[in-house]
């Protein structure tokens, strides 16, 4: 069997090596362990032995190539006279290894993202969420667009800025149908009143200069708020629960505040529905406001100049119109004279 | 310009600095007649000695260990690590050492040192010689990690290296180091901390360490015969990194895949998408993709290894997906 | 005292003793008061203390210069006194304030103080001992005639790190000594039970000069000592200590119960008839150097400096929040 003789790997980083010269010529007889060419790579220079016996055939570069690691450079046979002529092939230019790119080998699994091709449009929209890109939800919301309107009319999810054009391509929204009115739903209901605030303020004032008790003016509210609620609906036996907040800031629930301490009311740390909202617009601008009633009739407090404006916002299934107004009447009585209701 | 390799650029970065500063040695296996196995030092012991170019016996803590102490008395070794693949077996000195000292020590003392190592698969030299390991050491504060993506930026990241007063690692792709790019004769440095635009673009950003910078590169060719155009970046050094000009690109973009060779779970890609993701959220039109290296050892049949490493190809179908806009994960 | 009977120019050298004593008391002051610290809950986290072995330290210490190097361990706090180290700054280091040695941020296991050449102690087991042996590096690189001391104790002797550098050490003849501070227990074990054979063995299979002393006795370590840093500065080093002492604590100032693996009359024997500062002050004032009124004026003296300096350190401030994130990286 022929043995070839191939440009051996002699560096770490090899790629390929350059042929210094033949010390064997074409045809002449090899052993084992005999230097048969001086190879270059690296910078250094070393002999390459032959690992086979027999005669040099079929020299397949010459001295300077620069030869890729692995290839053929020569065989050796049994006998010198299977190739008498000398035949010195030009040596293709050496070329990296394609072991980076290799054209049959498939992409890696995990790192290809699978998913079928985007369908047109899907029969029904979707329903709930809408899957869209952060940046078209944000470029939406700058610009008062609605994505759902997209799934309306049958735009395939999730949506991308491309998908704007589309979305403003519909048109306007049409004007969304009137609530239909229902006769027999609770109505909801406003009350206002106005009171001067000199009682509270100096009542606060006192506290703090004589007592050095430093009272936000709002559990003097809720006090009074839940005293008046009892009054008006004679829940004289049952526990009264009321919410407070600032502005839109809930301070906690609050179990008859009426019967605890004025500094310390009692915390209601359950789930249960208050019975009445109580909000206090005081340390902003706004004097009035009315209030989305949800669960409890809202009361809210607000401040214009000298003056306290007391609004409730309640349904008619919540209060009787005379407990409201009874609910206002006492509750201003009491703000405008704070001391008398305290002690 | 001029073209030379990676190998000659290090040499060459190495050679400068050690004839600038007399305190620069270079001390690991096989350093000095040997010039390493991969050739990249050789000829230093010739020009600067064995005192200054210091073969040691095969014993990286202990090396390690001195380098450190050496680095604190006033002098700038660089370590050679022979294969990245070793770096676990310097962890203690390296990321209980020389991280911590000028932090532990107040600031009074500074651990200059480099270690040079490598990284890369498809050599076909199976799971103990094939890691890329950089993620491990950037999770370490105290240590600056360098990427270069070719000869150019491996002699003027290894300089800068150098003369940073801090331990810093440098990774370089052990496949790259017979790779040839034009490298100006005049001396020059690149900063830490400055990501490389190689490519403009604007449908999508392939951000790229090391040897996936040409990846990324092969990948936007062929997204741009498809009209896709993409921007690639290098960031050079993921620590520190310039999460500015990642941000930038990605704000313009709006889309970006991560491309790095270490494994992808708990890895770079993971790290740079996250910061995408929390500074850029609202600029993103599609996900962030993380490709990196398949979270198996790596095999050493070639048919098995290049399966793990993320090729162009596989880079150019994510994007297109992003950019399609498909649906990268249902809800 | 052998060692001294042999010295003749030692043996008069008053001024050399008495800072000897000073110094052993300095250390003994130090960890009563540091002990104090932590049983009555001022001090952050634990301490390991090295009264008992405050002859090793000193004797070793006061035969190097300022510019000799040395590297400590986790119960370094005789090490760092005998080196040089200020009460005051030491106290705010153990209580992680900013005028600590390392601004608080190393506390009581990573005090450095390179002013006086102690490159930090070191909470890894063997951690510092490649850095020990690098620091002997440089200065053979840079020509300097420094000599490094590695403190560390039996326990240590179990890392492999150490046969590392010191077949490096003996193979480029390094300025080193490796002081092994033999105290009868790796941690809460008997170092019967973790060292095989004899550990001055170990240095000697690399052709290390190895040497067994009374850790206990001031004069002998001294004497030593000195011997061994002239000829490392002549290039015949390595060299390898092995100087057999005793903790009077436990493994930490917590371990308070440890009769489990050590009896209270061993430790007792220790105190009573070993003890090196007691028998170092019984010599001095037997050779009429000192009288017994003087040893105790300078006791007195030193406990005022060591209350005050805790007195200062409780009161210091802790250092601004802002200096979390500064000197993870050196500039």
């Amino acid at each position: 069997m022929p043995h070839d003789v191939i440009m051996p790997a002699l560096g770490m980083a090899q790629d390929t090596g350059k042929l210094v010269s033949w010390l064997k010529q074409q045809g002449e007889a090899v052993a084992i362990g005999d230097p048969i060419m001086e190879v270059e790579t690296d910078k250094t220079t070393m002999e390459v032995e032959a690992q086979a016996s027999g005669f040099l055939i079929r020299i397949a570069a010459k001295a300077g190539d620069d030869v890729p690691v692995g290839q053929v450079v020569a065989v050796i046979a049994k006998t010198a006279d299977s190739e008498a002529v000398t035949k010195v092939e030009p040596v293709p230019a050496a070329s990296p290894p394609a072991d980076r790119e290799p054209i049959e080998i498939k992409t890696p699994a995990d790192t290809l993202v699978k998913t079928p091709a985007r369908q047109v449009a899907t029969p029904t929209p979707p329903k709930g969420r809408v899957l869209a890109s952060p940046k078209v939800r944000r470029l939406a919301l700058e610009q008062g667009l609605d994505l759902a309107r997209l799934a309306e009319h049958g735009v395939s999810q999730p949506y991308h800025v491309a998908d704007l054009v589309t979305l403003k391509a519909l048109g306007p929204a049409e004007a969304l149908p009137a609530p239909k009115t229902d006769p027999t739903a609770p109505a909801a209901m406003h009350i206002a009143a106005r009171v001067l605030a000199s009682g509270c303020d100096e009542l606060v004032a006192w506290m703090a200069s004589d007592g050095e008790v430093h009272l936000a003016p709002r559990l003097i509210w809720l006090r009074f708020a839940t005293a008046a609620l009892r009054e008006a609906t004679g829940r004289h036996e049952d526990p009264i629960v009321v919410e407070t907040s600032k502005i839109r800031e809930v301070d906690g629930r609050f179990v008859d505040a009426d019967r605890s301490s004025l500094s310390r009311p009692g915390i209601e740390n359950g789930d249960c529905v208050p019975a009445l909202v109580l909000r206090d617009f005081t340390a902003s601008p706004i004097v009035s406001i009315t209030a989305p009633v949800a669960d409890a009739p809202v009361l809210t407090i607000g401040r214009e100049r000298d003056d306290y404006l007391i609004s409730l916002d309640y349904r008619t299934c919540q209060l009787e119109e005379g407990q409201a107004i009874d609910l206002v009447t006492d509750f201003a009585a009491r703000l405008g004279e704070p001391l008398g209701h305290i002690v | 310009m001029r073209e030379i390799t990676l190998s000659q650029a290090v040499n060459e970065a190495l050679a400068e600095e050690m004839r600038r500063d007399e305190t620069v040695f270079i001390i690991g296996e096989d350093v000095a007649d040997a010039g390493t196995p991969f050739k990249v030092l050789s000829g230093l012991v010739e020009e600067f000695g064995t005192t200054r170019v210091v073969d040691t016996p095969i014993a990286e803590p202990g090396f390690m260990g001195i380098a450190v102490g050496a680095a604190m008395t006033g002098t700038r070794p660089v370590v050679d690590l022979m294969f990245g693949d070793f770096i676990f077996l310097v962890m203690d000195q390296l990321c209980n050492q020389a991280a911590k000292t000028h932090y532990m020590s107040g600031g009074k003392l500074n651990v200059p040192l480099v270690l040079r190592t490598n990284l890369g698969a498809t050599r076909r030299s199976a799971a103990q010689h094939s890691q890329s390991l950089h993620a491990l050491v950037a999770h370490i504060p105290g240590l600056k990690v360098a990427l270069p993506s070719s000869a150019y930026e491996a002699k003027g990241l290894m300089k800068t290296a150098i003369r940073d007063n801090n331990p810093v690692v440098i990774f370089e792709d052990k496949l790259m180091y017979q790779e040839k790019a034009p490298v100006p004769e005049e001396e020059f440095l690149i900063p830490f901390g400055q990501a490389n635009v190689t490519r403009e673009g604007t449908d999508i950003t392939l951000i790229a360490t090391s040897s996936m910078v040409q990846v990324a590169e092969k990948a936007a060719v062929i997204l741009a015969t498809e009209g896709i155009s993409a921007e690639v970046i290098d960031p050079r050094t993921i620590v520190p990194l310039d999460e500015e000009t990642l941000l930038n690109s990605v704000k313009k973009t709006s889309r970006a895949i991560v491309i790095d060779e270490g494994h992808q779970s708990y890895g770079v890609t993971s790290e740079l998408a996250s910061r995408l993701n929390e500074k850029a959220f609202y600029h993103l039109d599609a996900p962030v993709l993380r490709m990196g290296a398949m979270d198996v050892p790596v095999p050493f049949s070639p048919a098995l290894e290049d399966l793990t490493v993320p090729i162009p190809e596989a880079v150019a179908a994510n994007a297109r997906r992003l950019v399609a806009g498909e649906l990268i994960h249902a809800a | 005292m052998n060692a001294a009977k042999n010295s003749d120019s030692a043996k008069h050298n008053t001024e050399g003793y008495l800072r000897m004593y000073r110094q052993m008391v300095r250390i003994r002051s130090f960890e009563d008061n540091a002990n104090q610290l932590y049983l009555s809950a001022k001090m952050p986290g634990l301490t390991h203390m090295y009264s008992g072995e405050e002859a090793v330290a000193v004797g070793i210490c006061e035969a190097l210069r300022v510019t000799d190097k040395i590297t400590s361990t986790h119960r370094g706090h005789g090490h760092c006194v005998a080196k040089g180290a200020d009460f005051q700054e030491m106290f705010c280091e153990l209580l992680g304030k900013e005028e600590g040695y390392c601004r608080g941020k190393g506390g009581s296991m990573h005090i450095a103080d390179q002013s006086n050449g102690n490159l930090g102690a070191n909470a890894i087991v063997g951690g510092s001992m490649g850095i020990a042996t690098g620091a002997a590096f440089t200065a053979k690189l840079l020509g300097k005639d420094e000599v490094t001391v590695c403190f560390f104790g039996d326990g240590a002797t179990a890392q492999g790190l150490l046969y590392e550098v010191m077949n490096m050490a003996a193979l480029w003849n390094l300025p080193v000594i490796y002081a092994c501070e033999n105290n009868g227990y790796s941690e809460y074990t008997r170092t019967e039970e973790i060292a095989a054979g004899s550990i001055t063995a170990r240095a000697k299979a690399f052709g290390i000069e190895a040497h067994t002393v009374d850790g206990q006795d001031v004069l002998a370590v001294n004497a030593l000592t000195r011997q061994l840093v002239d000829r490392c500065r002549k290039g015949e080093g390595p060299f390898f200590m092995e100087l057999m002492t005793y903790r009077y604590h436990g493994h930490h100032v917590g371990d308070i119960n440890r009769e489990y693996y050590r009896s209270k009359d061993e430790e007792k024997q220790w105190r009573d008839n070993k003890d090196p500062i007691t028998t170092f002050g019984r010599y001095l004032t037997k050779e009429g150097i000192v009288t017994s009124d003087e040893l105790d004026a300078i006791q007195a003296e030193i406990k005022t400096d060591a209350s005050k300096a805790v007195e200062y350190a409780l009161n210091a401030k802790y250092p601004d929040s802002s200096e979390v994130d500064m000197h993870v990286f050196a500039t």
